[in-house]
């Protein structure tokens, strides 16, 4: 099984997704970035748009959201968005 | 009778108010519980992106954006009152009006003031502030708000209209203790660097447009949070004195209580003397004839 890493989307009314996941794809300000475990440490900038998170158990779940910051380091990811629904 | 009866209705009337005054009690402890919760979940959002900004921001010298940059001469200042919804809750309302009135007094700028609030526009009116705009913000302040209301705050800056933007509100100390702050939001004091430049980061696309995404969050987030501890304000001002009102109204019901057994009391005497009065009147009659 691939490895996972603990990824987290957090807006301003509180926490929405929180959980191990083994993929996420994450549109960028400079195109979109595939984020897998062990990834090296990178703060990116977000447009309004769909990450797409592949969660440990291989659920698939699609948040939509306002643009943020998508924070990548130490197996941790951290998405911060003024908005964002499942 | 004329007495008890008017006792006894002034009870009634006393009662219903501490009926009013107790639920109104009940609902601001309600909603202060909410705009407190909102609160931490803010905290944790808040706390996470300045950590961010911190990082991002660490090692960098000459950072260009216009929130950071103080315009040349400071001629205008524009001053956002947060004023309650209702009234109702001691002396908060009058006494941040007081000191806004007192600011604008004291200051030799121009003014531009911005009113978020439903409360008293006659009163505000007629202080003599010129209020340009007006903002509804609801009793739990939405995150929806408070960006709405920072990128208006933004624009006027930008655009020159005003030159600095400071918020004034009731700083919440405590449940009984509230205090009239004002605080600059814009332009942005730089602080106190905390991160460490650490090299290996790679920043997408690059340091300076992630640094303004992280400034403009920066900013929703403080009128947000400024904006919460408004109302959390308001709502514990108005449970102090809706308690301070419920607990007056039992003391009123004990002393009227009071009073109508004094009432009652001297009634049945009086009638009981006259009874008495009357059947001795009558023996004596009866005596006689």
């Amino acid at each position: 099984m691939a490895k996972s890493f603990h990824l987290r989307i957090m807006t301003a009314e509180g926490t929405l997704l929180e959980g191990e996941a083994d993929y996420c794809h994450i549109p960028t300000t400079a195109g979109s970035v595939g984020v897998l475990a062990d990834h090296a440490p990178m703060l990116c900038a977000m447009p309004e748009g769909e990450t797409l998170c592949r969660m440990e158990d291989g659920t698939e779940k699609t948040v939509r959201h306002s643009s943020g910051v998508a924070d990548v380091r130490d197996n941790r990811v951290t998405i911060l968005a003024d908005r964002a629904e499942l | 009778m004329a007495n008890l009866r008017a006792i006894r209705t002034r009870i009634k009337s006393v009662e219903n108010t501490r009926q009013i005054t107790k639920s109104m009690k009940m609902v601001a402890a309600a909603k202060l519980r909410k705009t407190q919760s909102a609160f931490a979940s803010l905290r944790a959002y808040a706390g996470e992106s300045g950590k961010l900004l911190a990082e991002a921001s660490a090692g960098q010298t000459g950072i260009e954006n216009p929130y950071l940059t103080p315009h040349a001469e400071c001629r205008r200042i524009c001053y956002v009152l947060i004023v309650g919804n209702r009234g109702l809750c001691g002396t908060y309302n009058q006494s941040l009006l007081r000191y806004c009135e007192n600011l604008i007094k004291d200051s030799d700028k121009e003014n531009y003031v911005i009113v978020c609030g439903r409360w008293g526009k006659d009163l505000i009116a007629a202080a003599g502030l010129e209020v340009r705009e007006n903002y509804e913000i609801g009793d739990t302040p939405t995150h929806e708000e408070a960006l709405t209301l920072a990128e208006r705050l933004k624009e006027l800056y930008r655009e020159g209209s005003v030159d600095e933007i400071r918020l004034v509100y009731q700083h919440y100390r405590s449940v009984l203790s509230q205090v009239p702050e004002q605080a600059q939001l814009l332009p942005l004091q730089k602080q106190e660097e905390t991160g460490s430049a650490d090299r290996s980061t790679i920043f997408e696309p690059d340091r300076d447009s992630l640094l303004n995404t992280l400034l403009d969050m920066y900013i929703g987030n403080t009128v947000h949070a400024v904006l919460l501890e408004a109302r959390t304000g308001e709502h514990s001002a108005r449970m102090t004195a809706m308690t301070a009102a419920a607990d007056n109204t039992e003391e009123l019901i004990n002393d009227l209580t009071l009073e109508l057994n004094h009432a009652r009391q001297a009634a049945i005497t009086t009638e009981i003397s006259e009874i008495a009065g009357g059947a001795e009147a009558l023996r004596n009659n009866t005596a006689g004839g």
